[in-house]
């Protein structure tokens, strides 16, 4: 089913947490919301589990108005960063709690709980207590028991971030695959923008409570629309119009006209090339590319270069870009 | 945290869960409390005025009883701060052997109603005591001296708790740094050491203060002509029926301890607040200087701590104290006071005080973060006000508010679940404290994701919250026992010809000169509580096996 937000409005005492949030979500999507720390993302996701109420706004599923529904009564599944399984019950106990509580039969639920076991990989684990798992296998469980009650929606809250780099990085493309095979539309948060990259259909970058973009990952950072998510989508040379103005007359062709902009240019869309105007900073080697930091009519720009750069510090390079995007500033 | 929305069945059981609490609150605490200072108000005449006010500060007895008072309780708080402090440095910062034995002797002034510092010393101190039929010195315990030793060792457990929270706290870091920098021991004593434990040192003062300046039973075996103001509240009451005066004397009674409980709140809050989470603790070393008056001092407090209990206990055994030391089991047959009813009837109305206690204490910590905020601070305050009321005080409110035949409330006067209920109230507190504690280990994505899955607030209690408290229950529960079955102050003002507890069979004992068979019943409610602490261990652990 869609779910589709209009206009969501939430304040903590004065605070405004979030500022008329509307956003939808198709059948098999699966949404990420983006941001830094702080900017709102748990709110939302909480609110639309109907943990937390809202101030303004709507709320479907559907043709169902989710607002009056309490939490127990939406059907949703939910998995936070940690801490939230049951460390009195064993795994399989732990995954079928949820058709536990809905009265199923005894050896259904044993069925669907083996199930998912082979699904998460850990068919001959269902008998361990929590403190016997890692933090890997805690959160895989945590989704097995999310999506034992066929979920309408599966909310994550930042459900890898309490992993170590290298099983985050696993799991990424488990959730991926499972969320593809069961087309359950998800939404998930996180702050980590190479997760959302890399997972999302459709990714909602927020800041201080509002949406800043949404779009899929090329759009954003392709064709970033705001400063905001220029900068915290991958890295950016931003660049002011007066600059450009000078540096590259070309390029203001595709200004909008209406508000201040400036130009995002992508550092790998800088071409340097031996003997110009501008002066090697330094070079860093960070394996798959090098970044050279230059400095060019009064600023610096930072360059990347796939493989080994063959510049040193001091030298002089000319400096080319591609077509960067226009975002307001 | 708030929760959204509620379905009807979970919202009635939530209103439930936070109304019962409550609602015993004001009944059985609130309501009592407002009617002390609405009869300390009333003149005999029926008149509202200030006339008791007036009729107090001009009694010459009761100024007397308050400088008495606060003499005593000063010079008791200053003896056990640094009684206190050096016990505590001692278990937390030396290697010196036998701390074992220091910790024992702590645990037992809670386990005997405090009564039984006052009759141990009486047996060595005493006009009768061992002391007098060895030497043949006129000593005489009863007054000031008697008294204040026994408020100290009775205080001291509790002073020596919260200096070793207060040391704990300290970080190695501070005193590699100083001597680094070539500071001495006793310099890194008073540069670091005190500073970092002067929350720890204020509260503790405030504590034993208040302890002291609320204490009945010592007052009452050994105070002698040394009148408190504890003592005259219950003569007041007890002995002229002058109930206007002896709500006043209540209400002076609340004044320093409100205060100090205050004061101590906002310590509290400050020292745990500066201390952080990655403290690395001041490991424990061996200094023979330091050690050796040390340990003469802090074992030498211990053991006169032990030596008092165990010559109770010992009395309690022979024949004819000091005179002739042979055993016999002839003071355990007690037959005047009710014989062993009151024993009993503690131990029901111990068991009902603890087990209502633990299940309203749960079902308010439950409801606590489900209220609304503004509701919420007035129910917390509501739940720690009672440990600012002393316990003479709040028994005094209960025959105000549940003596009264016209009442509907009156009907509970006289039984032993008026009684349950005063002890229960009396501990509130401390026993809600901890609860709440308990309750912040439960982990609130637990709850919630319960919520989504579809559980409703039943659902939550039983999966989420019961497992990560039943061992804070556990001790709630025993916390609630014991001092159930040693309390006298409130409970004093609860009895009847017909209703008594076994802290009151002990002063009667005493009072009628029985005192040979006091210690026997004082070992009596020694040995119910022993048993009680060990199955507690028990119920722990089992508890504690059924988590892992
Ligand atoms: N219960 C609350 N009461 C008051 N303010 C709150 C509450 N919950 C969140 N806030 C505030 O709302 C804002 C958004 O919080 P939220 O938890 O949604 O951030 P977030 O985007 O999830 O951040 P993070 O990445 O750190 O988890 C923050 O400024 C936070 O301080
Ligand atoms: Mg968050």
């Amino acid at each position: 089913m869609h779910l589709s937000i209009r206009r969501l409005y939430k304040t903590f005492d004065e605070f405004v947490a979030l500022d008329r949030i509307s956003l939808d979500v198709g059948e098999h999507e699966f949404v990420c919301l983006l941001g830094p720390s702080g900017c709102g993302k748990t709110t939302l996701l909480r609110i639309i589990a109907g943990l937390m109420p809202f101030d303004g706004g709507s709320l479907m599923l559907g043709e169902t108005d989710l607002a009056a529904m309490p939490a127990r009564a939406r059907g949703f599944g939910i998995v936070f960063q940690s801490y939230s399984l049951f460390p009195n019950m064993t795994v399989a106990e732990n995954i079928g709690y949820g058709l536990k509580i809905r009265q199923e039969a005894s050896d259904a639920i044993q069925t669907r709980v083996e199930a998912l076991l082979a699904m998460i990989k850990m068919p001959q684990l269902a008998d361990r207590y929590l403190h016997q798992l890692s933090g890997g296998q805690q959160q895989r469980v945590a989704i097995a028991r999310a999506l034992a009650v066929d979920p309408a929606l599966l909310l994550l809250d930042e459900p890898l971030s309490a992993l170590d780099a290298r099983v985050r990085v696993e799991m990424r493309t488990e959730i991926r695959d499972v969320q593809r095979r069961l087309g359950i539309p998800t939404i998930m948060v996180t702050h980590d923008q190479e997760e959302a990259l890399s997972l999302a259909d459709t990714i909602v970058c927020m800041n201080q409570g509002r949406i800043e973009q949404i779009g899929t990952p090329q759009d954003l950072y392709l064709r970033p629309r705001t400063r905001f998510v220029a900068d915290f989508v991958g890295q950016s040379n931003i660049l002011s119009a007066e600059w450009i103005a000078e540096a590259s007359p070309a390029h203001l062709e595709e200004r909008p006209t209406e508000g201040v902009h400036e130009l995002c240019v992508r550092p790998e869309e800088i071409r340097l090339s031996p003997g110009g105007d501008a002066q090697v900073i330094d070079v860093s080697f960070l394996g798959n590319v090098t970044r050279v930091r230059v400095a060019w009519r009064g600023r610096e720009l930072v360059a990347e270069t796939p493989g080994l750069a063959d510049f040193a510090a001091g030298a002089t390079v000319g400096v080319a870009f591609g077509r960067g995007a226009w975002v307001r500033a | 945290m708030s929760t959204a929305r509620l379905a009807p069945a979970d919202r009635l059981l939530l209103v439930v869960s936070i109304g019962v609490p409550l609602i015993g609150l004001a009944l059985f605490f609130l309501y009592p409390l407002g009617t002390i200072a609405v009869r300390s108000l009333t003149a005999t005449d029926g008149s509202i005025g200030l006339a008791n006010y007036a009729a107090v500060l001009s009694n010459p007895g009761i100024g007397a009883a308050t400088w008495n008072s606060l003499v005593l309780s000063a010079a008791t708080t200053a003896i056990c701060l640094v009684l206190g402090f050096a016990i505590a440095y001692t278990l937390q910062r030396t290697r010196l052997r036998g701390r074992g034995l220091v910790t024992v002797a702590l645990a037992l002034p809670m386990l005997a109603p405090s009564l039984v510092q006052g009759l141990g010393i009486l047996f060595i101190l005493g006009r009768n005591g061992l002391v007098h039929k060895w030497t043949g010195l006129p000593v005489d315990a009863y007054g000031f001296t008697g008294l204040l030793i026994s408020d100290v060792f009775y205080a001291l457990p509790q002073a020596v708790l919260i200096l070793q929270a207060a040391l704990r706290h300290s970080d190695a870091r501070y005193y590699d740094a100083a001597q680094v920098m070539g500071a001495g021991r006793w310099r890194q004593f008073f540069d670091i050491t005190l500073p970092n434990a002067r929350f720890g040192l204020l509260s503790a003062g405030f504590v034993v203060f208040t302890v002291t300046i609320t204490d009945f039973g010592n007052a009452a075996v050994i105070g002698g002509n040394f009148r408190v103001l504890a003592t005259e509240i219950y003569a007041q009451v007890s002995g002229q029926m002058n109930f206007g005066m002896g709500a006043v004397v209540g209400i002076l009674l609340l004044l320093p301890t409100l205060v100090a409980v205050a004061i101590e709140r906002v310590a509290t809050q400050r020292q745990f607040g500066g201390g952080s989470e990655s403290a690395i603790p001041v490991p424990p070393d061996s200094v023979r200087a330091r050690d050796l008056p040390l340990g003469i001092l802090v074992h030498g407090a211990a053991l006169s701590i032990i030596l008092v209990v165990a010559t109770v206990v010992f009395a309690s055994f022979v024949r004819l104290w000091p005179y002739n030391l042979s055993l016999t089991l002839k003071n355990y047959d007690i037959t005047i006071a009710g014989g062993y009813r009151p024993l009993w009837t503690t131990l029901e109305v111990s068991l009902v005080a603890a087990g209502l206690g633990v299940a309203l204490l749960f079902l308010l910590a439950f409801g606590m973060k489900r209220l609304p905020p503004a509701l919420a601070k007035l129910a917390y305050l509501a739940a720690v006000l009672p440990v600012g009321v002393p316990g003479m005080v709040l028994g005094l409110s209960y025959v105000f508010a549940f003596n009264l035949g016209d009442n509907l409330l009156g009907i509970l006067y006289g039984g032993s679940l008026l009684i349950a209920l005063c002890n229960f109230y009396h501990y509130h507190s401390q026993g809600f404290l901890t609860m709440m504690t308990g309750m912040r280990t439960v982990p609130p994505a637990l709850e919630e994701a319960i919520s989504c899955l579809g559980g409703g607030l039943g659902a939550v209690l039983r999966d989420a919250v019961l497992p990560f408290i039943a061992t804070t229950a556990v001790s709630v529960f025993f916390f609630l026992f014991m001092r159930s079955m040693v309390t006298l102050s409130a409970v004093i003002f609860l009895i009847t010809p017909r209703l008594s507890v076994a802290a009151v069979s002990v002063m009667r004992l005493d009072e009628a000169g029985f005192v040979s068979q006091a210690a026997a019943f004082s070992t009596c409610i020694i040995i119910t509580v022993l048993a009680a602490m060990m199955a507690m261990r028990v119920a722990l652990n089992w508890a504690s096996r059924r988590r892992a």
